[in-house]
């Protein structure tokens, strides 16, 4: 399969690009940001190609056309914080609005779209383990990641809007790594970790390369629709966070709040606390019994993936 | 694998858990993970630590006694019975109920306020021993993998009860008798005697509950959240069966859920009548 990565110098992409090239895929990669380091797979029949494209420029347009791709996986949707927010938001909203047109265009076939768990919220009256069908209430408390609602609803509108392309969208729970730039991956990068007196919540993650499986999985298997991908199993924030060799820093809401932006913490919203107060977990059968996905690493192999050895420990 | 709270001072609790209790609360823990928690956050260590208190409270303080409770069904269930004490010792006791007086013993997941998962540290303790938010598909869910669920369908209002309505049964929710048609579960109802007494609430003041946004604000005889030793007993119907889908209108459930209701009363006015005092 002739298959094109966007977003690929992210570590999920590069993730992503390796693995597929590894299964034999003929892969081409995208991205906007310089690429690091060339990626080079032993086993793999052909090599990657890497294109520092941005997705809004004409040239991606004619690779698009060019290169009849088999696939696409539209990895380049960010729910993280690491650029500013009307940065974030062109990339989610024209990015993704231009990938499934270009998709649609010229004949591209297949269509693979990373979202992420976030979107459903953090919210007191959450159910445990919400569905697909859970309406993505983030807004409610959070605004400032409507953007990844709406990437997320964009694709899942082009189901209805182009038949003939065949569309999955994957709302994944934090992914845990060496590489991983998921907001909780980042969160535990940091020796001290803040959390909020009183609060636990059960918290879902997922190895990165488990990631990856799920993004090949869902790619070769053929599924349409939006699925939820869940690694393997739940804890207390407070685990991850002392299973990681941090150490947990328990503060008041208000202090918090006004913590944001600086040591180190990121400048947003105040919404983002509600993810360290109340459960965000959700239901990945659906995808399960769809593909047969199960993950490699389990709970400790995951969680210890972003280990540090604490001094005198 | 050390506990979140692994330091000396639970460490020194743990060690005082008699093995009597944390076998019992073992034996009624299931799918729980490397950690020591299940998928809901329930953690069998927590449970023990919350059961020497309440094994306290059920044996010495409220000397409860249960009729019936081998009537309660094996597997998927749901538990229920009148609100009778502020502060929710009915549904701590019921639960005690479950894991000392069972067989075999059962962790029972009780539906709780959605005002208790807002409150810091409150949320943890109740998620820790096994208490959900009341959603719907919440119930939905861990009925259908075959737990037993504690509902007290007079809702918060059952629980702001004040002396003059002790006993009453006020208006059940429906939204249990949907569930339990919707995945066959069968019904047991209860009573729970003595909780009026235990924690008679004089008047409720509103006026602070809306200040505080508590759901309501009881003026109790010992002022504090501390309940009297009255004596407590708790009497189990014979399981309930409805044929449903779970989908009917309204006016349907609702003849349903007054056959619930009636067997309640009936069970309230047995305990009542059988009570020798209220204190001794």
């Amino acid at each position: 399969m002739r298959v094109l990565i966007t977003g690929a110098a992210g570590p999920r992409g590069r993730l992503l690009a390796s693995r597929l090239a590894a299964e034999g895929h003929e892969v081409v990669g995208v991205a906007s940001e310089p690429f690091a380091e060339p990626l080079t797979v032993p086993a793999a029949v052909h090599p990657i190609r890497l294109l520092r494209l941005d997705l809004r420029q004409r040239g991606f347009e004619d690779l698009v056309r060019r290169e009849r791709f088999d696939a696409v996986c539209h990895l380049a949707v960010h729910a993280g914080f690491r650029m500013a927010a009307s940065e974030r938001y062109r990339m989610n909203m024209e990015g993704s609005q231009r990938v499934i047109a270009l998709c649609a265009a010229h004949g591209v076939p297949r269509l693979i779209v990373a979202s992420h768990a976030a979107i459903y919220g953090s919210l007191p009256d959450n159910p445990y383990f919400m569905t697909e069908d859970s309406p993505p209430r983030v807004g409610k408390a959070f605004p400032e990641m409507q953007d990844v609602v709406t990437a997320d609803l964009m694709a899942g509108a082009a189901m209805w809007k182009y038949p003939s392309l065949s569309i999955a969208v994957l709302r994944s729970v934090n992914s845990l790594g060496p590489t991983s730039r998921d907001a909780l991956a980042v969160l535990l990068r940091h020796r001290y970790v803040p959390t909020l007196v009183g609060f636990d919540p059960m918290t879902q993650v997922i190895h990165e390369s488990d990631l990856a499986k799920a993004f090949s999985v869902a790619l070769t298997s053929g599924i349409r629709g939006v699925f939820n991908v869940t690694g393997p199993g739940e804890v207390p924030i407070s685990v991850i966070v002392r299973e990681a060799g941090c150490i947990k820093v328990p503060l008041p809401e208000t202090l918090l709040q006004a913590a944001l932006g600086r040591f180190g913490l990121p400048d947003v919203g105040e919404g983002v606390l509600e993810f360290l107060k109340h459960p965000c977990l959700l239901d990945g059968s659906r995808f399960a019994t769809a593909t047969g996905f199960t993950p490699d690493y389990d709970l400790e192999a995951t969680l210890h993936s972003v280990r540090k050895e604490r001094p005198g420990a | 694998m050390p506990n979140e709270t692994s330091g000396t001072f639970w460490d020194w609790i743990d060690r005082h858990v008699p093995a009597e209790l944390s076998e019992r609360v073992d034996r009624a823990a299931h799918g729980i993970n490397a950690y020591g928690y299940d998928k809901w956050g329930f953690s069998p260590s927590a449970a023990k630590r919350s059961l020497l208190v309440s094994e306290f409270l059920y044996r010495r303080y409220f000397r409860v006694q249960t009729h019936g409770i081998e009537r309660v069904p094996e597997g998927r269930g749901l538990l229920i019975g009148n609100h009778s004490a502020q502060m929710a010792y009915d549904g701590m006791m019921v639960a005690t109920a479950m894991l000392l007086k069972a067989e075999p013993p059962r962790a029972v997941r009780a539906m709780i306020e959605k005002f208790f998962q807002l409150q810091p540290l409150v949320n943890v303790f109740l998620a820790r021993n096994g208490q959900l938010t009341g959603l719907p598909e919440n119930c939905e869910r861990l009925l259908r993998a075959d737990e037993l669920i504690l509902v007290f369908p007079e809702g918060a209002k059952g629980g702001g009860k004040v002396w003059r309505d002790r006993y009453k049964l006020f208006d059940f929710g429906t939204g249990f008798m949907r569930l339990a048609l919707k995945t066959r579960s069968p019904i047991t109802p209860f009573a729970f005697i003595g909780g009026e007494e235990a924690c008679a609430a004089l008047v409720d003041i509103k006026p602070l509950a809306r200040l505080f946004g508590f759901p309501y604000f009881p003026l109790t005889p010992t002022l504090v959240p501390l309940p009297l030793p009255a004596r407590c007993s708790i009497y189990f119907g014979e399981p309930l069966r409805f044929e449903g889908t779970g989908d009917e209108e309204d006016a349907e459930i609702i003849a349903k859920v007054n056959i619930v209701k009636e067997q309640v009363a009936a069970l309230i006015r047995r305990g009542l009548s059988e009570r020798k005092g209220v204190f001794f």
